[in-house]
């Protein structure tokens, strides 16, 4: 409750009756009297931004005048469960989902002894072994945004804003809207049949839209002249960066020169000079491509 | 008074069991993936085989009082001037000692006079909360401090972990065209949501219906013959997808000999049951006890009196051919309907020919099986004259805790982690 009066003053930008995303601090609004928390009582008011110095320097001294002293008091309390909570969000999100408490640890002890900067944190783990082992290679499933961004991004589809909504929800991750104020979960929550049916679904309205062969299908493909099946198999796979299994690899080779009439699967006179060819042949490999599961992997 | 018409019992064998034995239906798994075995029996023998249960959702919080209506109360009609209904004006059927339903209720009503309807009055939870959010989360989640006594799941997923899990049962517990997140949090068996059977499918690419074909086999040729991989997240991720084309698969396969019998009306709940008909066709195959259905509308805060009928009604005409259908099939006994919704209303209208939030709520419960033609609970005059809303008397969790536990057979304790008062009085079955 303290603490809160400590950090009145903050709102979101209201100009000409709208409302915007970046935050503004109003002096006025500000609760500029006594404050006790964690038993220590001042102004705790919030005069800069950033509640650290740059070169570490603690703020105990002035930590009752500034609102950063509310951080920093609060992270005294518990600093070593505080700085492997922060930690244990950035490995997961930086190298992989089960990150060790070894590794954990290290980058806690790291961020006290910065005295809670994250700049030297994270310039140790970027450049870490950890970071580039390959236990950390692809070694997180991507979320519904993760994934449907990804894929709209590097085959330039258009998409309407409200389907990508309705998408990404029944794949499970409503946007804006998180089970709780822990976010979501993550990991191995989002996968299950549902959501995997989810997943391949949306690559069907994602191929839907490739429509206009030379402003849509051509871009994706390897240029003219390297256009085999082989060679288109492989640049949409790197398109998309997933690594196909060598048999899918050849079945996805062998799709193109095939097709379905009736029961049957007949050669298929593939010729890349034809656009219709091309525009069949391409929706079909992204929405096998796009679902195999190395596509879900990052 | 309450009185209630002795459950008839039926031995003979019921023509479905005949047909199973006379000409026993072999699936085999299109994909040959060896995951999930076409056929299965209620798991290991937990719990009563073939018994399901259906939950209808109002979702915005009917009006009970002008469900089932309190004719003989005066506080009824001083309270509510203008939309107090009346038996003779308004076409109300009577049920007991001066209780009447809605006059669009005539299905509920034979389901009454035949003892196959049970009506509980006051039903909600401790300390009320007449937000829409909260409250359906309160149903969703089946508790009621979440902060404190939550575990992330839904009871619905509580009860998909606890009975639908081993063996995995991804149809036990589905749910038909409406739906929150809390309904489907689980931890290993989330439940599962469709619209519609012909929707829940590897859909198609409209510009090439013959290469989607190709493609689709192409993908699960694959899939068989691909090794599983041995690492994570790969394998729960190989898992998940091979599920998926086997699910899509069963749900389509084993529910192709149903037979549309063309009474369910164009409406989105009547679509709902027949969709719920439709996968109760391979209820042998999915074991599926719960469905989870509902639809909108409820929450009439101005001019409530033409369109609560007209919910109300759209309720009936679909009950009516869904239990006609069951009956049909010989599935009524099997079944048991429970309507809910996330509060009442209150007892004065508004300013606007409305009602507003309430608490208390009436909860109708029908189906072959059920201990009907009879109302457990009451109403007092002055609970209507003196007070804002009715409160409530029966926790819904002792509902949903008889019902699974005397219907489908199963203990109702992994349901409800937060302790809640049970009066003891709920008896459905």
């Amino acid at each position: 409750m303290q603490a809160a009066r400590g950090f009145t003053g903050f709102n979101r930008l209201r100009r000409d009756g709208l409302t915007y995303g970046e935050v503004v601090y109003d002096k006025e609004r500000h609760d500029a009297n006594d404050k006790t928390i964690f038993g220590v009582t001042g102004k705790f008011g919030y005069d800069s931004v950033s509640p650290f110095h740059e070169d570490g320097e603690t703020l105990a001294s002035d930590a009752r005048d500034t609102g950063g002293g509310i951080v920093a008091l609060t992270l005294a309390q518990r600093p070593v469960e505080a700085s492997r909570f922060v930690c244990r969000k950035l490995a997961r999100f930086l190298l992989y989902d089960e990150p060790h408490d070894v590794v954990v640890d290290e980058m806690a002890s790291d961020l006290r002894a910065a005295n809670w900067n994250l700049k030297p944190v994270l310039e140790r783990v970027l450049k870490s072994k950890a970071f580039f082992s390959l236990a950390a290679r692809k070694a997180q499933i991507k979320s519904p945004v993760e994934y449907s961004v990804q894929i709209l991004r590097s085959t330039g589809i258009p998409l309407r804003e409200t389907l990508l909504r309705v998408t990404t929800e029944s794949m499970g991750q409503a946007l804006l809207d998180p089970p709780d104020v822990n976010g979501w979960p993550g990991g191995s929550s989002w996968l299950g049949s549902q959501a995997s049916l989810a997943r391949i679904d949306f690559l069907r309205i994602v191929i839907a839209g490739l429509n206009d062969v030379p402003t849509q299908v051509d871009p994706l493909l390897p240029p003219v002249g390297q256009r085999t099946p082989a060679e288109i198999v492989d640049h949409l796979a790197d398109l998309l960066d997933v690594q196909l299994p060598a048999d899918a690899r050849t079945s996805y080779i062998a799709y193109v020169t095939q097709q379905k009439v009736g029961d049957s699967i007949v050669p298929f006179p593939f010729d890349p000079l034809n656009p219709e060819h091309r525009r069949m042949k391409t929706r079909g490999l992204l929405y096998m491509i796009g679902q195999h599961h190395d596509g879900q992997r990052q | 008074m309450s009185h209630s018409k002795k459950r008839r019992q039926c031995n003979c064998i019921s023509r479905r069991s005949f047909l199973r034995g006379a000409a026993g239906i072999a699936i085999t798994p299109i994909l040959g993936l060896g995951g999930l075995s076409g056929r299965r029996a209620y798991a290991a023998g937990a719990g009563n085989p073939g018994k399901f249960v259906v939950v209808i959702n109002m979702l915005g919080g009917n009006d009970g009082l002008n469900t089932v209506i309190p004719t003989h109360l005066p506080a009824y009609s001083t309270r509510r001037p203008a939309l107090a209904l009346q038996p003779v004006a308004d076409g109300l059927h009577a049920l007991t000692g001066g209780w009447y339903l809605h006059g669009n209720l005539p299905t509920a009503k034979s389901l009454w006079d035949a003892g196959e309807l049970h009506i509980v009055q006051k039903v909600g939870y401790p300390d009320e909360n007449l937000s829409h959010f909260t409250s359906q989360d309160i149903y969703s989640f089946g508790v009621r401090d979440l902060q404190a006594n939550g575990d992330g799941r839904g009871w619905l997923g509580r009860f998909a972990d606890a009975y639908c899990s081993t063996p995995s049962e991804p149809l036990g517990v589905i749910a038909v065209g409406v739906g929150r997140r809390p309904d489907f949090e689980a931890q290993t068996t989330p439940p599962l949501i469709l619209k519609d059977v012909a929707g829940f499918n590897v859909l198609s690419d409209p510009l090439y219906e013959a290469d989607h074909s190709l493609r689709v086999g192409t993908i699960r040729s694959v899939l068989g013959a691909e090794t599983p991989p041995i690492i994570e997240p790969d394998l729960t991720i190989f898992s998940s997808i091979e599920q998926a084309h086997n699910l899509v698969d069963r749900v389509q396969q084993e529910t192709a000999g149903w037979v549309n019998p063309g009474t369910y009306p164009g409406t989105a709940i009547g679509g709902y049951l027949r969709t719920i008909s439709q996968l109760l066709h391979a209820q042998d195959s999915f074991g599926t006890r719960i469905f989870y259905t509902g639809f909108g509308g409820f929450d009439t805060h101005a001019t409530q009196e033409g369109s609560h009928a007209t919910l109300l009604g759209q309720l009936d005409a679909a009950l009516s051919a869904f239990s006609q259908d069951m009956r049909n099939k010989g599935k009524w006994e099997d079944c048991a309907v429970i309507v809910i919704s996330e509060f009442g209303r209150r007892n004065a209208e508004n300013g606007s020919a409305g009602t507003d939030h309430g608490h208390g709520n009436c909860f109708l419960v029908c189906g072959g099986a059920v201990d009907g033609g009879s109302m457990t609970g009451d109403v007092a005059n002055t609970e209507i004259a003196d007070r804002l809303q009715l409160g409530y008397t029966y926790d819904f969790r002792e509902l949903y805790s008889n019902l699974v536990s005397a219907h489908i057979g199963v203990s109702a304790a992994p349901l409800f982690p937060e302790t809640f008062v049970s009066t003891g009085d709920i008896q459905l079955i």
